[in-house]
């Protein structure tokens, strides 16, 4: 089964040659970073690292949602069996990616969810946000992911038509989840180490309430 | 004539100043002259004799003539909104498309 890590990348260049040396040295060596129109030389520092890295430049920053789905595109031209999802910021250990692969297909699983421990790690506004969101999408999909902003997650390349979303930004996390309980498809979540870095720049507070609306859309339609 | 006439008169010729301006650029076509013009030059004639709208006002049961420009104007925004944002959407789709294109174009 070939694996392909998926990487969405914006004004990454500090982090991003250490985040994907690290996923080498764990034996997964066919990665796709996305570079998401960065300002700052992420997309060259790419393309200077060894291996069958692939870098791949959207001209103008189109969103997270857009950034993962080019991904997926390409890892499905290159043969991908399974998409690995990290993100860009060294947040995710890629240890954890064996685990996913390992669950996947010892459970014949469709996707597998990466969920952060609630803890103190975890700030509280993020914390209260993604519970809130956790419950709506419960209440309204029947489908509970603890943590539904995590970008950390592995699927078959073979689903991805049945869970691709229209969301450009930062939605694109809970439609996956919206359309794994639309299509029903099998799915599990694990419990990931995850680093809060300082400068930790995912969704906001006015992100939260835009998706908590396209929920309820979602819902509707 | 009363002050909120001389602005909407200024502002109706300031607008028809515009118009020209990109008819000029070539960013309007001819018929995209005309209709904004109308609807410009509509506006002069309506502002400097209310009456000449009388009819349009029994007809709809509208008290004043400055009630029946801002119920036109609310559904001339109403409308050109949607329109843009249909236009903003469909352009949003083209240009995802078209990047995402040229970034996969060199993977085998």
């Amino acid at each position: 089964m070939k694996s392909v890590v998926v990487i969405p990348a914006y004004n990454e260049g500090k982090v991003i040659a250490e985040v994907i040396n690290d996923i080498k040295k764990h034996q997964f060596n066919d990665v796709i970073v996305v570079d998401d129109g960065s300002s700052d030389d992420t997309y060259e520092i790419v393309k200077r690292i060894d291996g069958k890295i692939i870098a791949l430049r959207h001209r103008i920053n189109l969103g997270k949602g857009a950034a993962l789905k080019t991904g997926c595109e390409a890892a499905i031209k290159l043969g991908a069996d399974i998409i690995v999802f990290m993100d860009s910021d060294g947040q995710h250990k890629p240890e954890d990616i064996s685990r996913f692969i390992e669950k996947l297909e010892k459970d014949n699983l469709d996707i597998v969810f990466g969920s952060r421990r609630i803890g103190k790690d975890m700030p509280l506004v993020m914390m209260l946000g993604n519970k809130f969101l956790s419950l709506a999408i419960s209440l309204l999909f029947k489908i509970y992911i603890s943590d539904t902003q995590s970008g950390f997650r592995v699927f078959r390349s073979s689903v991805y038509p049945k869970i691709k979303w229209n969301s450009t930004r930062y939605a694109v996390e809970t439609e996956m989840i919206v359309n794994t309980s639309k299509k029903k498809l099998k799915f599990a979540e694990i419990e990931i180490k995850t680093i809060y870095n300082d400068n930790y720049k995912g969704t906001t507070i006015f992100d939260g309430l835009r998706i908590f609306y396209n929920i309820l859309i979602w819902r509707i339609i | 004539m009363i002050g909120i006439q001389i602005i909407a008169i200024i502002f109706a010729f300031w607008m028809i100043y515009f118009t020209f301006l990109h008819f000029r650029r070539k960013e309007f076509d001819k018929k995209e002259l005309f209709s904004w013009q109308i609807l410009w030059l509509g506006l002069i004639i309506v502002v400097l004799f209310p009456g000449s709208v009388k009819f349009v006002l029994e007809a709809t049961s509208i008290t004043r003539t400055f009630d029946l420009v801002v119920i036109i104007a609310i559904v001339v925004l109403l409308g050109i909104t949607f329109r843009n944002y249909v236009v903003i959407k469909r352009l949003e789709k083209l240009i995802e498309e078209f990047v995402r294109k040229e970034s996969v174009k060199d993977i085998i």
